[in-house]
């Protein structure tokens, strides 16, 4: 009895043992990056994912059965962080190998995250692997997980053929732009009024290329307006060759991309150059002040070439020659409206296609002209308000004119005076009735660089505007 | 009989050409260019009779008037006279605007507006029309024009055109 007894332990015993040797509990070990679809084909490990230049990405490692682990990679370009943030890389160099780095560490089966940083960009697709292994049980049951660290290399928007420009603009950046430097307005892609479209490619270039394509159909990266007129729209948003098109409204539109791999957001800085601001409201009320001032300053230089020289009060002619040479001369070198209109958006005008700048381009209606036209169109109807009339006027601008440039007047400059004129002859009529959009399409001129502009239908506004009026002495000899 | 009729050809002819010569006037350039001339040389006896010739045997023709309205003013301080003749010529363009250029007719109207006023003003000051042919003395004027300046009336005599005012009695 008793040796059966033992017999059937024994049994049992060995019964136990040769199923816990050939069926033991399965142990599995995870690794996991985190916001990462790890679909059945085994995405984590090809193409895996991407990592920006310089950041980190999560990924958590565990086991089903708690022991021993390793997290092992050979990448140099790549370091392994246990904090999103900060912090030394894992393992130390000291506790590298030639091999590559390897990381013991106790696994349970609450995941434990690392944080893979890209130390430098990647050769290849998919090209840094980590492995995660389970170290207490053999086989190693592991896990493998693939990165390819990409960095934005530059934004390019580029205005096509046949008026081909670019501009390339700094990643993960904003770009300031403003419309008030002539020199140094910072980074933009200008698009004229003139060009024959008005669309912009604008493409994210990484530093590898041949990637361009997997990078664009795994990754969201996203397009956006900033700011900018209410105008033009993307083709697409979320392709890294996109365009904007059709915007018909000037000023600066400001265009973000993120990259999709949180990063900072680029920016990208398309400029529809625009003229200065609505001058017709100004216009208007500076043509009365000229309706007042001119027979007023005539009657002044009248009384001062007087005082100056008492003879002239007993000599008409002498009187006449010299109010006509003061005028002549004081009008023609003095009569210089100073206009600086600036919107309140501060966007008008943008200053850096305006070579010319003692005046600036300037808006009439929706008509970019040249300032210096204005000031012509003010000198006829001060000339007129003076008494002079129209071919005299005329003459007189060629003969200015002439002396100045050994040029006749332009025709833009003499449809100024003609437009003077006009606001002299219709004066119980309003400006704006006067001044229709042919008329003022007349005073442009060839020789200067209005077609560029984009007119701006705000008027001047702000503290930043000036207007300064000429200041014409009486004499010659103040 | 035939070198009679030779010599009365040629004396017919000569009296042909000189009354056609006596009927038509010097050209508007060729009255601005003298009167500019003689102005310019200080001539002003040989701007008198020039003007005064060319008005008594135009007196209908537009450069004509005009010189003699400039030389009514320069030479003798009759504002008034001077005016009246201005007024002649735009009444006869008034009466046949298409003979005249818009910008000749453009600066009449300045002339004579600013003649009006000129009046005005000396009359408000106390000067009579006697006070101002007293007082008229070409060189004076001339010598404060200088050497680089014309007067305004002389250069409108470029722009004067080439036909009489007959249409102002029509």
């Amino acid at each position: 009895m008793k040796r059966t007894l033992i017999l059937i332990m024994t049994l049992a015993l060995t019964t136990w043992s040769l199923r816990a040797g050939v069926n033991p509990q399965i142990t599995e070990a995870y690794m996991n990056i985190v916001g990462f679809t790890d679909d059945p084909d085994g995405k984590e490990a090809s193409p895996g994912d991407f990592i920006a230049l310089g950041s980190r990405k999560e990924i958590k490692c565990w086991v089903n059965v708690a022991g021993r682990a390793s997290l092992s990679w050979v990448s140099t370009k790549i370091e392994v962080y246990d904090s999103a943030t900060g912090g030394t890389p894992l393992p130390t160099k000291t506790a590298s190998s030639s091999a590559g780095y390897k990381y013991e560490f106790d696994a349970t089966t609450t995941p434990r995250s690392f944080f893979i940083k890209g130390v430098d960009v990647s050769d290849g697709l998919a090209e840094e692997t980590l492995l995660f292994e389970a170290l207490h049980v053999e086989p190693y049951p592991h896990d493998i997980v693939a990165f390819t660290v990409v960095r934005l290399d530059s934004i390019w928007a580029i205005k096509p053929d046949p008026n081909e420009r670019m501009e390339s603009f700094p990643p993960h950046v904003s770009v300031n732009c403003s419309a008030f430097s002539i020199v140094n307005p910072g980074r933009h892609l200008p698009v004229f009024r003139n060009d024959s479209n008005h669309d912009s490619v604008l493409a994210a270039l990484m530093m590898t290329p041949d990637m361009f394509d997997t990078y664009d159909a795994n990754v969201s990266v996203t397009w956006r307006k900033i700011s900018g007129p209410d105008s033009g729209d993307f083709n697409e948003t979320d392709k890294m060759l996109v365009r904007y098109e059709n915007p018909t409204i000037g000023g600066i539109y400001k265009l973000g991309f993120d990259f999709g791999l949180g990063t900072p957001e680029s920016q990208v800085n398309i400029v529809l150059p625009l003229a200065g601001a609505n001058m017709m409201t100004w216009l208007g009320s500076e043509r009365r002040y000229i309706e007042d001032y001119a027979p007023q300053h005539k009657a002044e230089t009248r009384a001062d070439c007087i005082e100056m020289n008492p003879l002239l009060a007993v000599e008409p002619l002498l009187l006449e020659l010299e109010m006509t040479v003061s005028f002549a001369n004081l009008s023609a070198y003095d009569f210089d409206y100073s206009m600086y209109p600036v919107n309140a958006s501060r966007q008008a005008p943008f200053q850096r296609y305006a070579a010319n700048n003692f005046y600036w381009y300037v808006t009439l209606r929706d008509v970019v002209v040249h300032g210096s036209k204005i000031n012509n169109m003010l000198w006829g109807l001060f000339s007129r308000g003076w008494g002079w009339t129209e071919a005299e006027i005329r003459a007189g601008a060629h003969l200015n004119q002439l002396a100045r440039t050994l040029r006749m007047d332009g025709v833009g400059s003499q449809n100024a005076l003609g437009l003077g004129f006009e606001l002299h002859t219709r004066s119980s009529e309003l400006t704006s009735d006067i001044l229709t959009e042919s008329l003022i399409t007349s005073i442009q001129d060839p020789a200067l660089d209005e077609e560029i502009f984009w007119p701006c239908s705000d008027p001047a506004d702000g503290n930043e505007n000036s207007f300064v009026r000429p200041s014409l002495r009486t004499t010659q000899y103040d | 009989m035939s070198r009679f009729t030779t010599i009365s050809v040629l004396v017919f002819t000569v009296f042909i050409t000189s009354c056609l010569q006596a009927q038509m006037p010097p050209s508007p350039v060729e009255v601005a260019n003298t009167v500019s001339n003689l102005w310019m040389k200080r001539d002003f006896t040989g701007m008198s009779f020039f003007v005064t010739n060319i008005y008594m045997t135009h007196s209908n023709y537009v450069p004509a008037i005009m010189a003699a309205s400039f030389h009514d003013s320069y030479f003798n301080g009759d504002y008034a006279i001077s005016h009246k003749k201005l007024l002649r010529v735009r009444d006869g363009a008034t009466n046949w605007p298409s003979g005249y250029a818009h910008d000749f007719l453009d600066v009449l109207g300045g002339q004579i507006k600013r003649s009006e006023d000129s009046l005005r003003f000396f009359l408000k000051l106390g000067m009579s029309e006697d006070d101002h042919r007293r007082r008229a003395n070409p060189n004076i004027i001339r010598n404060y024009y200088g050497d680089d300046k014309l007067p305004l009336p002389i250069y409108y005599l470029f722009w004067a055109p080439n036909t009489n005012v007959w249409h102002e009695s029509n």
